[in-house]
């Protein structure tokens, strides 16, 4: 996001805060919220791709409303008024194609009223039909929506299905499909949008979900202060959050404002700043000295610490204007000393995600089989952390980038296990500050390290830079 | 438990603070501020001066605060001239070093010929051309190389740099009034003959506000710093490029003028002189650069994109009375290189080119260390 993007957001934050506390209207936050996600979905080559991709967003919302709510709740008088809102907004977007010939309120490019209105109808019937519908949604239901967003997800992240899906757009809107590329497919916040309906899904199956109008399940999902950027928050959090408001506007605007100025600090002076000079694609084999890439390496070490955390401060401080508490996303990861405690602080949410719903059952289960306990380890612990690379990327580096990780938490656990036991724990306080800093210093390089097969995007191009940091001939 | 705040006078405070920073500090500190540089101190000088239109691929840029332009430079590095003899270099894109390495470039293939004076001291040449054609751009720079105490100083330029309307327009100048209107007092040079009334910058070009894109650019210039150190690039060299046009329109005006209607009055000839008048005892060589001789279709009318012949022609025989008259030291290259060795302008030439060209020049600068 441009620092323009966020000033619009902080600025509609303080006054759509205030609304809220006074007016307590979830649907405020809705439409705000709607708007948003047309507003900050990028335009791309494909024509109205960026229209139809928010669209389409909710349309997956509204269904993973209707299998994880209950008919009672489904059926409620209160829905229906959700999706006259809904298509208001809708409504409001095509108007704006007319009232606002400067597109001072730009958004993405809106198709003609004549050629979105069929579509538009179909969806609302979809939406209505749904939405009336009293009969239980059994679990194949619950699994098919999980299915069609980790396909959706798949297509997305992996750059070969990406172009392809780019090709069919491009041969459906009649434009050129040799131009066709992975990157034209930007779905702007669906990485989050998924991990949250996957969330609630899941929680469903295991029912400990609560009963969550539609007006407050899209909210949650799109909530714009943390749409692009995370975090994943807990919906049973968050709708707590959502409906109760405790405290003072004054007290939130202190402390949202604070976290804010943080966050932009962060974001635009360091990590920007950091930009300048970070490792990338373009620059990894330029430097012409063992050193120079030591500092390329450590510069995007540290920008993308600081642009993400930045980012996630922005939205917390957002999110606290409405009152509404958003989690912790990094608590100083670099400091800790060792790998596990690293995971543990570094995009909490993300990881405690992954630990709820894959770690955690995988774990189970293969305990059942019996299987010997640095086995299961082995599998749960790699398992998880390519898993994790996937999400970023279908690429091989992304791979190596999980496997990287999941054998540093292995060995860290085998070597904390053998270390304990040939040398405990001393009381002496500065041995045992000498071992942190010791561990926090090779946690950092190992992060630090892992980082090259992340921000450079085949094998051969970490491999060589590798070479270059230790001083080896490529 | 968190102090109670006392909005209002927090709100004063920070009002004061922002008055106090742009109306008192900033004019203040304005004129010394280009000078903090990382440069030469963590981060090794540069070759050339910042240029660049792409830097994020360049690590370079295009800033107009000259002192930060000259603390970025290797010569800067130096306090003491007394190991060396420095030759400094002035001129346009060409002695940049446009498509070219610094040690590509004129004053890089100088430095590699090792020159030294009879007692074996050596030469060390310094950069200090500019892209964009002005002439007034060069003696903005001239004025400020003599700080570093040059011990010959060699003018390279072509006629394009001339042109009365051409003196003005390049940011360099255009950015920096102050110095430029110093400048035309210092040599009774006259701004309205180059089509402006006043180069008295306004209050608000030196406020914060005003100074926002100054500062921000300094602290990029910084910070492209550290690539620059790391990769020793300061210049996107893509792979491809358009050549120099050789075949040529059958336009013969020459910047509005008809054949034969460009005389030494429409040429910013003072500007030259007034360099004479600058460098004072400093040696100074002037140089009329090389350019494209086309062989293609209307070559019969024009040399190349930038020139008609009558034009270039007629310019060479006004530099010719000029020089002599001024008792210029002047030195006429204009068709050393040959027309294949020229890259994406008729200005610009291969790294051979500039080999041959740095091998012309030699002799006539060791005549002034060798008399």
């Amino acid at each position: 996001m441009t620092i323009q993007e966020i000033l619009v957001l902080i600025t509609a934050s303080l006054i759509l805060g205030f609304l809220f506390r006074q007016t307590r209207s979830v649907n405020l936050l809705l439409v705000a919220s709607l708007f948003f996600i047309y507003w900050l979905q990028p335009e791309t080559g494909l024509r109205y791709l960026g229209y139809w991709l928010p669209t389409l967003s909710l349309v997956i919302m509204v269904t993973a409303w209707a299998v994880t709510a209950s008919p009672e709740i489904r059926t409620q008088p209160a829905q229906l008024k959700t999706l006259a809102l809904i298509a208001a907004v809708l409504a409001a977007l095509q108007g704006m194609r007319l009232i606002d010939p400067a597109r001072l309120l730009e958004t993405v490019a809106i198709p003609r009223s004549l050629t979105t209105l069929p579509y538009l109808a179909l969806i609302f019937s979809y939406f209505f039909a749904i939405s009336r519908s009293r009969r239980s949604i059994h679990s194949a239901g619950l699994w098919a929506v999980f299915a069609a967003i980790i396909l959706i997800f798949i297509v997305l992240k992996t750059p070969t299905l990406a172009q392809q899906a780019s090709r069919a757009w491009r041969a459906l809107s009649g434009q050129n499909q040799s131009l066709a590329t992975s990157a034209e497919l930007s779905w702007l916040g669906f990485s989050y949008l998924a991990f949250r309906i996957l969330h609630t899904i899941r929680d469903k199956q295991a029912g400990r979900l609560p009963d969550i109008a539609l007006n407050e399940y899209i909210t949650y999902l799109v909530f714009f202060p943390a749409f692009v950027a995370g975090p994943i928050a807990r919906a049973d959090q968050f709708i707590a959050h959502l409906r109760e408001i405790s405290g003072t506007f004054k007290d939130d605007l202190i402390e949202g404002s604070e976290r804010i100025v943080i966050g932009l600090f962060k974001k635009f002076v360091l990590a920007d700043s950091l930009a300048l000079f970070a490792l990338s694609a373009q620059n990894a084999l330029q430097p012409i000295s063992a050193l120079g890439g030591w500092i390329l390496l450590y510069g995007f070490s540290l920008q993308i610490y600081l642009d993400f955390s930045g980012y996630t401060d922005i939205a917390l401080g957002l999110g606290r204007l409405f009152n509404i508490q958003l989690p912790e996303n990094f608590n100083r990861p670099y400091l800790k000393p060792n790998l596990t405690q690293f995971w543990s602080n570094w995009h909490m949410t993300l990881t405690n995600w992954f630990r709820a719903y894959f770690f955690n059952p995988i774990s189970r289960s293969l305990r059942k089989k019996k299987m010997p306990a640095v086995a299961i380890l082995f599998i749960t612990q790699i398992s998880t952390m390519v898993l994790v690379g996937l999400w970023h990327g279908v690429t091989i580096n992304f791979v190596i980038w999980g496997l990287w990780h999941g054998l540093g938490l292995l060995i860290q656990n085998r070597w904390s296990g053998w270390i304990k036991e040939y040398f405990p724990p001393s009381d002496k306080k500065w041995i045992q500050a000498l071992k942190d800093s010791a561990g926090t210093v090779l946690t950092f390089n190992y992060v630090t390290l892992g980082w090259i097969w992340f921000v450079l995007p085949d094998p051969d191009l970490a491999l060589d830079f590798f070479k270059i940091i230790f001083g080896i001939e490529i | 438990m968190r102090a109670k705040i006392n909005y209002p006078r927090l709100a004063v405070k920070t009002l004061l603070c922002v008055l106090l920073i742009s109306l008192v500090i900033l004019p203040v500190v304005k004129n010394s501020i280009g000078k903090l540089s990382l440069y030469n101190w963590i981060i090794p000088g540069r070759e050339r001066l910042p240029f660049s239109d792409t830097p994020q691929l360049a690590y370079n840029l295009s800033l107009f605060n000259l002192d930060a332009n000259l603390a970025s430079h290797a010569i800067s590095e130096r306090s003491s001239p007394e190991n060396e003899f420095r030759v400094i270099l002035l001129g346009d894109s060409s002695t940049w070093g446009t498509l070219l390495k610094p040690e590509e470039t004129l004053a890089g293939q100088l430095n590699q010929m090792e020159l030294s004076d009879p007692d074996g001291t050596p030469l060390h040449f310094y950069n200090f051309g500019y892209p964009t054609l002005s002439l007034t751009k060069d003696l903005l720079l001239l004025e400020r190389a003599l700080a570093y105490k040059p011990d010959l100083i060699i003018w390279l330029f072509t006629l394009e740099s001339f042109p009365d309307d051409k003196q003005l327009t390049s940011p360099l100048v255009e950015n920096n009034p102050q110095a430029v209107s110093a400048l035309f007092d210092k040599y009774n040079l006259d701004p309205r003959s180059f089509g402006e009334e006043d180069l008295t910058p306004s209050y608000w070009e030196s406020t914060l506000f005003g100074q926002r894109r100054n500062l921000a650019d300094i602290l990029r210039l910084q910070l492209y710093g550290v690539m620059w150190a790391i990769t020793g690039i300061d210049q996107y060299y893509p792979a491809e490029y358009t050549g120099a046009a050789r075949d040529l329109s059958d336009e013969v005006r020459f910047h509005g003028w008809e054949k034969g209607e460009m005389t030494a009055d429409q040429l910013a000839l003072e500007i030259l002189a007034a360099g004479k008048d600058a460098a004072g005892k400093t040696p100074l060589i002037y140089v009329n650069e090389p350019i494209l001789v086309s062989q293609g279709e209307n070559s019969d009318l024009r040399y190349n994109f930038y020139y008609p012949r009558w034009a270039y022609d007629q310019y060479r025989r006004l530099m010719s009375q000029f020089s002599t008259n001024q008792d210029l030291n002047y030195l006429d290259y204009w068709d050393l290189i040959p027309g294949e060795e020229f890259t994406n302008t008729a200005i610009h030439v291969t790294p051979e080119a500039v080999n041959l060209f740095a091998k012309a020049l030699a002799p006539q600068i060791l005549l002034h260390f060798n008399p």
